[in-house]
């Protein structure tokens, strides 16, 4: 520091020489010394690029002296207003509201920072900027704070799986926990929405309603059209809410419905259903060679897939099939992958990919048996785009 | 104008920075040091202060929403915090050790904005330490006295709140030089000369030299202590502009200048402006001398502490410039 101070001396007006002597003093937390150097660099500097950064270390060295705000706020603007295209500062505002627990400032100071900062971050110090994650992040913790709870733990999953720093990985999974996992009321299905069906299966008009999280049910009476047929349900829960066979077996639909939890026994019991308390991974697996309707739905997903490879394919076909792979939740991100190479093995045809309860979340693929299900339906309800697919608008046909 | 810093490393003299760990001040202002030579050792009082100063110099384009000049306190304690910390340096004016003034036994709640005991500077008078500086937190008004602390193995161990001499009304008495040579006495004012006596029993002050104006330099405030040099006495003075931006918005520059006095309390001569790093909030609290050579401790910008040494060849000509 003596030797920078010493230049400074000598050329006190010279901004690159400022913002030295200020960095010397940050680093060892004299924050108020450095923070009087970079401005005075500003104010006798001519280098738009030096009194960005220099205006961005005074607001960082305010935020370390702490409730600042104001300023820090006023700082990172007029830093902008220099750079309007350089991330670093976008960044250091979006953050800012979020700390000042400015919710909507901070999400849409994300929104604009990724949209804005395009520019390559270019500083002599760090300026805190990674990556523009950072926007995500932002916008994942502020919109959360604004209600958009969906697009928040979108964000956050999609976050968890990127190359961030520790800190913020741990934040990004301590966010995940805390917010709990995203399991969504099912979307019913009544009488008055027959017309907007993208297939009106034999039938269809008498449904009053239906019990799938995510129109399973309607699913598979639309590609087997209607027809009264069997089902081996593993992973059945309750047997209404969100149950995917409890409206097949109202159509008069027979089957086997297992799950390991034994407190869906007596509920089954007592609503006039039956359910099989069992492993699936142990179960014994004695099915006719032809079934109308496969579901797997374990958790965690990998349970899925071990389940998956335990069902006998090589003497069972099954015309429909429901795999939930979790893919939004599952940490591996493999699932999704091993399973479709596996059912595509034994000449299953995805219908439908990534269903999801809202925009955000896929956690199931559709499949069919295609030489047991007409074609002509397969094409219309066929839609194996990578995006999230929320089930009413598939159902609907509103995509 | 003549930056003393510049002036001084390029004739054989030094600077060092006064720091102490960020961590016992959260990163916030050192300022106003006041060096003194107690005997063999150096002492130096610093000023830790929780605000930054945030001063727009040079083109002024980058002003926040308070305007050029603005003490950023912390935005949910817009009280002006002082705490002082006395230093002891090494013979190469680097920090041999430091300490918080302890004040807990004298003190009591403040009762207006500015707490704590402000620029002050370190005197001894019969054979006791003392720091003395301005005091604004004993009143709701925010009025202000000298006061004079008496420190005994760095804890303050008695306060002393003085009475202006003649306007007992006064707002705020501050800046008073203390005259290291005469126990008790203060340089009140530069021109015309002022020099009081202060009675720390009956906590009054009187004047006892009362000189007519030199010259038209009227507005020079207090700034060092008063020091012996041969047959004058020095110190250094600190001259304000003060004014309003087009937003009507304060800004300030400070200027400093050398008295000397012949032991008449005549002004033999003013120096010339000087600024000491260059900035236009500077403030200087100490001179003193040491080993021949001069010692001038100063804040820069309210922000950062220095002391400078002017090498003994140099003194005259800087102070008689």
């Amino acid at each position: 520091m003596e030797l920078i101070l010493k230049q400074y001396i000598q050329e006190p007006r010279n901004s690159a020489i400022c913002f030295k002597l200020g960095w010397e003093y940050e680093k060892i937390g004299q924050t108020s010394s450095a923070a009087g150097l970079y401005l005075r660099a500003t104010e006798f500097g001519d280098d738009v690029e030096l009194n960005y950064e220099a205006m961005l270390r005074m607001a960082l060295c305010f935020e370390k002296q702490g409730d600042r705000w104001f300023m820090i706020k006023g700082l990172i603007l007029r830093a902008i207003s220099l750079l309007p295209n350089r991330p670093e500062a976008h960044n250091l505002l979006a953050r800012t509201y979020e700390r000042c627990r400015d919710w909507q400032e901070g999400y849409t100071a994300a929104i604009v920072g990724k949209k804005m900062g395009t520019d390559k971050p270019n500083s002599i110090t760090d300026l805190e900027y990674i990556g523009d994650w950072m926007f995500d992040f932002e916008k994942a913790v502020c919109g959360w704070w604004i209600g958009l709870f969906d697009e928040s733990l979108y964000l956050f999953r999609e976050l968890k799986d990127k190359k961030l720093t520790d800190s913020y990985k741990q934040s990004v999974i301590n966010n995940l926990s805390a917010l709990g996992n995203n399991w969504k009321a099912p979307i019913q299905y009544n009488k008055d929405n027959y017309d907007n069906l993208r297939y009106k299966f034999k039938g269809a008009k008498n449904i009053e309603r239906n019990y799938s999280q995510c129109f399973q049910d309607m699913f598979v009476l639309s590609m087997t059209n209607g027809i009264k047929g069997t089902y081996l349900e593993i992973g059945c829960a309750d047997p209404f809410y969100g149950n995917n066979t409890a409206l097949l077996e109202q159509l008069g639909w027979r089957g086997i419905s297992l799950d390991i939890d034994p407190q869906w026994e007596h509920k089954w019991a007592e609503n006039g259903r039956k359910c099989q308390i069992a492993n699936a991974l142990d179960y014994d697996y004695n099915l006719p060679d032809l079934m109308d309707y496969l579901q797997i739905d374990c958790d965690p997903p990998s349970v899925s897939f071990e389940v998956l490879k335990k069902i006998p394919f090589h003497t069972t076909e099954f015309r429909v099939i429901t795999f939930e792979h979790d893919h939004y939740t599952d940490e591996t991100k493999s699932i999704r992958d091993k399973s479709r190479r596996y059912l595509k093995s034994f000449g299953y045809e995805l219908i439908v990919s990534n269903i999801s309860p809202d925009d955000y979340s896929p956690y199931e693929d559709w499949w069919v048996h295609p030489h047991l299900v007409s074609h002509e339906i397969i094409e219309i309800m066929r839609d194996i785009s990578d995006r999230p697919k929320r089930s009413d608008k598939y159902i609907y046909d509103i995509l | 104008m003549k930056s003393l810093a510049k002036h001084t490393l390029a004739n054989g003299g030094d600077i060092t920075p006064l720091i102490i760990p960020s961590n016992l001040t959260n990163g916030t202002g050192l300022m106003n040091p006041s060096v003194f030579v107690d005997e063999d050792r150096i002492l130096c009082n610093l000023r830790h202060v929780n605000y930054t100063l945030v001063h727009c110099e040079g083109k002024q384009v980058f002003a926040n929403r308070h305007g050029p000049l603005a003490y950023l306190n912390p935005e949910n304690d817009l009280h002006l915090k002082t705490i002082n910390f006395m230093l002891e340096l090494k013979d190469n004016l680097s920090i041999k050790r430091y300490q918080k003034v302890d004040t807990s036994k004298c003190d009591v709640t403040p009762m207006w904005e500015f707490h704590g005991l402000e620029d002050a500077r370190v005197v001894r008078w019969d054979n006791n330490l003392y720091i003395t500086g301005v005091r604004r937190d004993t009143t709701t008004n925010g009025q202000g006295r000298m006061e004079l602390s008496l420190i005994v193995d760095n804890r303050e161990f008695a306060r002393y709140r003085i009475e202006a001499p003649n306007d007992k009304d006064s707002y705020c008495e501050k800046n008073w030089m203390p005259i290291l040579d005469m126990p008790f006495h203060y340089v009140k004012w530069t021109n015309p000369t002022e020099v009081v006596k202060v009675d720390i029993q009956t906590l009054q002050s009187e004047t006892i030299v009362l000189k007519e104006g030199v010259g038209e330099l009227q507005n020079m405030r207090g700034s060092s202590q008063v020091i012996r040099y041969g047959d004058y006495r020095i110190c250094i003075i600190h001259e304000t502009a003060l004014w309003k931006n087009k937003l009507d918005q304060r800004d300030a520059k400070y200027t400093h200048r050398f008295i000397i006095w012949d032991l008449e309390w005549n002004i033999k001569h003013i120096s010339n402006q000087f600024n000491f790093m260059d900035g236009e909030i500077e403030f200087c609290c100490g001179i003193a001398l040491y080993k021949e050579d001069l010692l001038i401790s100063f804040a820069f910008q309210d922000n950062a502490a220095y002391i400078l040494k002017i090498p003994q060849s140099q003194i005259d000509s800087i102070i008689w410039s």
